[in-house]
């Protein structure tokens, strides 16, 4: 019988604490910078706690890191999608990564704070 | 009389609210910082408040005029999001080739939030120094010399999910301040009751019944009453006079 360290059991338990979409994931829609798309569960927040534990209402998504088909370049933004509401197949709101990914290789997870992104096209701001 | 610093300020809002042209809207100082929905786009925030002022007291007479620099701090807010094609992005029938492309060309939040603080700086700038509007609409004199010496950038921080940039113009200019006691409610009224006979019993008395009017302006006013009152003698079982006036 092969033992697995206590890292390595909870890193496969993320896929049922982060991406088991009968608990609490919803479904996210990465592109990567070369035009890849992937879809994802992962537990997403709108509302998230910055270091002095303040809410910023910033939303979130955090992520099994290995799930990802790539390793996140923290040089370059992420066009990430996530359900408006937290349904699983609610509407879906754009964002992107801008700022590089906190990641926990410990944990094994990758966390991915989103600013709003609007259509190029819009309206010239002021 | 309202002091020209608050007519300056009130004017400095009319002159930037009917200058706006729909591109940014004026409000009075906001102790909480709006949050970042508040303040997009068309909704840029600029609030006008007095900041300081110097007082030279060698500029000026003990009681007035008092010429003096005063400091307006012009804030200007605005919230910003990041830009891309999202058309292509979410495209079912784009190539991963064009969603590259259009992630090649996605405008980072902070250089649009830089950019849009910079064009609503312009905006202001230039509705603050139009030639025409060099009294800020008021009479020749009340408001001299407008100056912008600084204009400083705050750093750049998140609020939810759009990135709020700031910046704090400062604003200088001459002031000549008049007080005026026309409409000023005394400060202080002292009633000074002198009673010129110290021998009520069984006489006529006369008291003469000052009242002393201090101003804000170091004036002070003082009027006189003469009384005559007759007074009778009323020993009570101490032996101390009580005196009840008859007029």
């Amino acid at each position: 019988m092969t033992m697995t360290n206590l890292r390595e059991q909870a890193e496969r338990f993320l896929a049922t604490s982060l991406e088991d979409r009968d608990l609490f994931a919803l479904p996210v829609f990465i592109t990567y910078p070369d035009g890849e798309i992937q879809e994802l569960s992962g537990q997403v927040v709108s509302n998230t706690q910055d270091a002095e534990g303040l809410w910023t209402g910033r939303p979130a998504v955090t992520l099994r890191l290995s799930s990802l088909n790539q390793v996140l370049d923290p040089t370059k933004p992420l066009h990430v999608r996530i359900p408006k509401t937290p349904e699983l197949d609610g509407d879906l709101e754009d964002y992107v990564c801008d700022k590089p990914p906190r990641t926990d290789k410990g944990l094994g997870i990758v966390s991915l704070r989103l600013t709003r992104v609007e259509q190029s096209d819009a309206e010239v701001e002021v | 009389m309202t002091m020209n610093f608050i007519t300056i300020q009130e004017a400095l809002t009319e002159l930037l609210g009917n200058g706006a042209n729909g591109q940014f809207r004026v409000c009075g100082y906001s102790v909480e910082p709006e949050s970042g929905e508040a303040i997009r786009n068309e909704n840029a925030a600029v609030a006008v408040y007095f900041s300081d002022a110097k007082i030279p007291k060698s500029g000026s007479g003990f009681n007035g005029p008092f010429k003096f620099d005063a400091t307006y701090n012009i804030e200007l807010s605005i919230s910003s999001s990041a830009k891309a094609d999202l058309e292509t992005l979410n495209d079912p029938e784009s190539s991963q080739v064009d969603r590259a492309a259009a992630m090649t060309s996605l405008q980072n939040t902070r250089l649009l939030a830089d950019q849009a603080l910079n064009t609503l700086i312009e905006c202001v700038f230039n509705i603050i120094f139009k030639p025409e509007d060099v009294d800020l609409g008021l009479d020749v004199g009340i408001a001299r010399s407008r100056w912008i010496p600084s204009i400083t950038k705050e750093k750049p921080d998140y609020a939810g999910e759009l990135l709020i940039s700031q910046a704090v113009m400062s604003l200088t200019m001459q002031i000549t301040e008049s007080i005026s006691s026309d409409d000023l409610e005394p400060l202080v009224e002292i009633d000074l009751t002198l009673n010129l006979n110290d021998e009520p019993v069984g006489q006529a008395g006369i008291y003469e019944n000052y009242t002393v009017i201090d101003y804000l302006d170091g004036e002070i006013d003082i009027s006189t009453n003469l009384i005559g009152i007759q007074y009778t003698d009323n020993r009570n079982l101490d032996g101390e006079i009580s005196v009840e006036p008859e007029e």
